[in-house]
């Protein structure tokens, strides 16, 4: 089996001045984490299927993660004894498990509580415990909430809890919408019936750049989406693909207000805009770097799409991209080292990636169909995108390495996904 | 008494004016094969029904209306590409020319792509055709307040295949009719 060392991950966790390596053998990852099957106390057939759901959703988090690698049922099997109070860990540790999830859902009348216990199996040591306590509708989110501590228990980015904004047809005309990592949940947010495109997640989860063409002209707002408001940014001319700073101070975005495309930077609080960019071409999807010091976009100012890195002052352009004659759509992965982008190869659309340390570009993406707008997860192990590969439209997500593609939505046209980002930093 | 007999009169009244309208309708088309039997006379070719054209205008008819009569054709473009082709500027002269005669009309001209490119560049191209086409009509002889642009990019697809027929209809220029 070969052997394949990922360091991409090691400048995001510098700052916490932890380094952590995750080996990876022939893709399989290091954490193997057996989760027998949840103890449920529940009597009501809705409570008992809710908590079935919980198992359900908490499984199929770890089973995505790439940090964990869960065991199989036919190991878990293996395990005779199951005293939720006291596990046999030497058994758990004999069937290959690292770590044990014991998992407890009680129903309390309209509400349920999520009990989670985990387990060194080597150092046989109890090492975390979390609890939630929500309403049976929240069931879902209260899996995701206990993923997400397991994660952070690991020194990694919780993703579970984190959602997809997506631009869908599905009720006539593209609509702004948002929807689960996981596909679940998929919520209409916008009613104008003007056409929406290109959404940008804020880091704190509350708000959303998107262009409207709600007034006819492409506007560029910001749906304070807890509070149902939207904010007028810029108008006049064509204004679009937005892209908030690590801290959300700031939105840098794309105008052809001076006769072609310029990014601009626009300070949420004082309501002031400023020009970054001064070139014949059209520079479009500008994208802060995770330390917030460079700013990646594209532009046809040689005369076809191409990427450019620049000081987050619109100093120093210098290019990135020498392959293709149309690279554009880029993405910056967290570690600051990947860049994701759609280049068109003899007629077709594939998504690449590109390491800037050493210049390696790898396809991730092969055939016929268009794939388009991808965008990472806030840990940098997924990639969402959309693709017509299907005939319509729709959003998949795939692994880092172009593996475990899933599609997340079926009905009408869904495009233009944005990935929920998180500041770690903060 | 009074007032049935008043109330009668004026039904008779009203009775009456239905009567001489329906008289009316049946005068507007006479028959040509009763006529000619009416009069006796002989009648050897048959009438050709005369031709009749009524004058448009306008002023008459919603934006809407105006719109699906295609007054303004649209006009398409070569792939990545935004500037006019010679085969399409008779087009453009056509318009320019209704244009001219009817001067109070202000338009809007949405730039539309082929599906073969990224969202945000077939913005920037579709405004770029829009602006080509605005500048055309320009040095035609249009005011420039008169036209509005705007790109939908490759979002509006005439044709929504994958193939080089479809393209071809879906890299173009509309017109649209935004003021009479």
């Amino acid at each position: 089996m070969r052997k394949i060392l990922i360091f991409m991950f090691l400048s995001l966790f510098s700052f916490s001045q932890q380094e952590i390596t995750i080996r990876i053998k022939g893709g399989i990852p290091a954490i193997r984490i057996a989760v027998p099957p949840f103890i449920v106390r529940a009597t009501t057939q809705q409570a008992i299927s809710a908590a079935k759901e919980i198992e359900e959703a908490f499984r199929a988090d770890l089973a995505f993660s790439r940090v964990f690698d869960p065991l199989s049922r036919d190991l878990i099997a293996l395990v005779k004894d199951r005293n939720p109070e006291k596990p046999d860990l030497k058994a758990w540790e004999s069937v290959g498990a690292s770590v044990v999830f014991i998992g407890k859902v009680e129903e309390k009348g309209e509400y349920l509580r999520f009990v989670g216990k985990l387990y060194d199996a080597r150092s046989k040591n109890f090492i975390l415990g979390k609890s939630f306590y929500g309403k049976i509708k929240y069931r879902r989110l209260m899996a995701h909430r206990m993923g997400d501590e397991l994660l952070k228990y690991f020194g990694q980015v919780p993703i579970f809890t984190t959602k997809i904004a997506f631009i869908s047809d599905r009720d006539g005309n593209r609509e702004l919408y948002i929807m689960d990592y996981d596909g679940m949940n998929q919520m209409r947010l916008t009613y104008t019936k003007g056409m929406e495109m290109l959404p940008a997640w804020s880091h704190n989860g509350e708000m959303i750049a998107y262009t409207s063409f709600r007034k006819g002209n492409p506007d560029l707002y910001i749906r304070h989406i807890y509070q149902g408001r939207d904010e007028l940014v810029a108008r006049g001319g064509s204004n679009i693909t937005p892209d908030f700073s690590p801290d959300d101070k700031f939105l840098l975005y794309s105008s052809s207000l001076p006769g072609n495309y310029e990014i601009y930077i626009y300070n949420l609080r004082t309501k002031q805009r400023r020009r970054l960019t001064f070139s014949y071409g059209s520079d479009l999807t500008p994208k802060w770097s995770p330390d917030e010091e460079k700013i990646l976009f594209s532009s046809d100012r040689s005369g076809s799409p191409q990427l450019y890195i620049m000081d987050s002052d619109g100093k120093n352009p210098r290019r990135i991209t020498f392959q293709g004659s149309y690279n554009a759509s880029p993405d910056w992965a967290p570690d600051g080292d990947r860049i994701i982008y759609v280049s068109r190869v003899l007629g077709r659309f594939n998504l690449y990636m590109l390491f800037l340390s050493t210049s390696q570009v790898i396809k991730l993406t092969s055939g016929m169909a268009m794939n388009e707008n991808p965008c990472f997860s806030p840990d940098g192990r997924h990639i969402v995108f959309s693709s017509n590969r299907s005939g319509k439209y729709q959003i998949y997500i795939m692994d880092y390495d172009g593996k475990n593609l899933r599609q997340l939505t079926s009905k009408g046209n869904n495009l233009m996904p944005s990935w929920q980002k998180i500041n770690y930093r903060r | 008494m009074k007032k049935i007999t008043v109330g009668f009169l004026a039904l008779l009244f009203l009775m009456t004016l239905g009567g001489c309208k329906k008289k009316e309708k049946v005068k507007v088309i006479p028959p040509a094969e009763k006529q000619v039997a009416k009069t006796g006379e002989e009648v050897k070719e048959k009438p050709i029904p005369k031709p009749v054209v009524q004058e448009e205008s306008i002023e008459d008819m919603s934006l809407e209306e105006i719109n699906k009569k295609g007054y303004l054709q649209r006009i398409h473009f070569d792939f990545d590409k935004y500037n006019i082709r010679e085969d399409q500027k008779p087009i453009l002269i056509k318009n320019a020319e209704w244009l001219k005669a009817h001067p109070t009309v202000k338009i809007l001209i949405e730039g539309h792509c082929d599906e073969r490119g990224t969202e945000e560049y077939n913005l920037a191209l579709g405004e770029k055709r829009a602006k080509a086409v605005r500048d055309f009509l320009i040095s035609l002889g249009i005011s420039p307040d008169r036209i509005k642009i705007v790109s939908y990019g490759k979002s509006r697809p005439l044709d929504p295949r994958h193939n080089e027929e479809a393209w071809a209809k879906n890299r173009r220029a509309e017109f649209v009719i935004i003021a009479k």
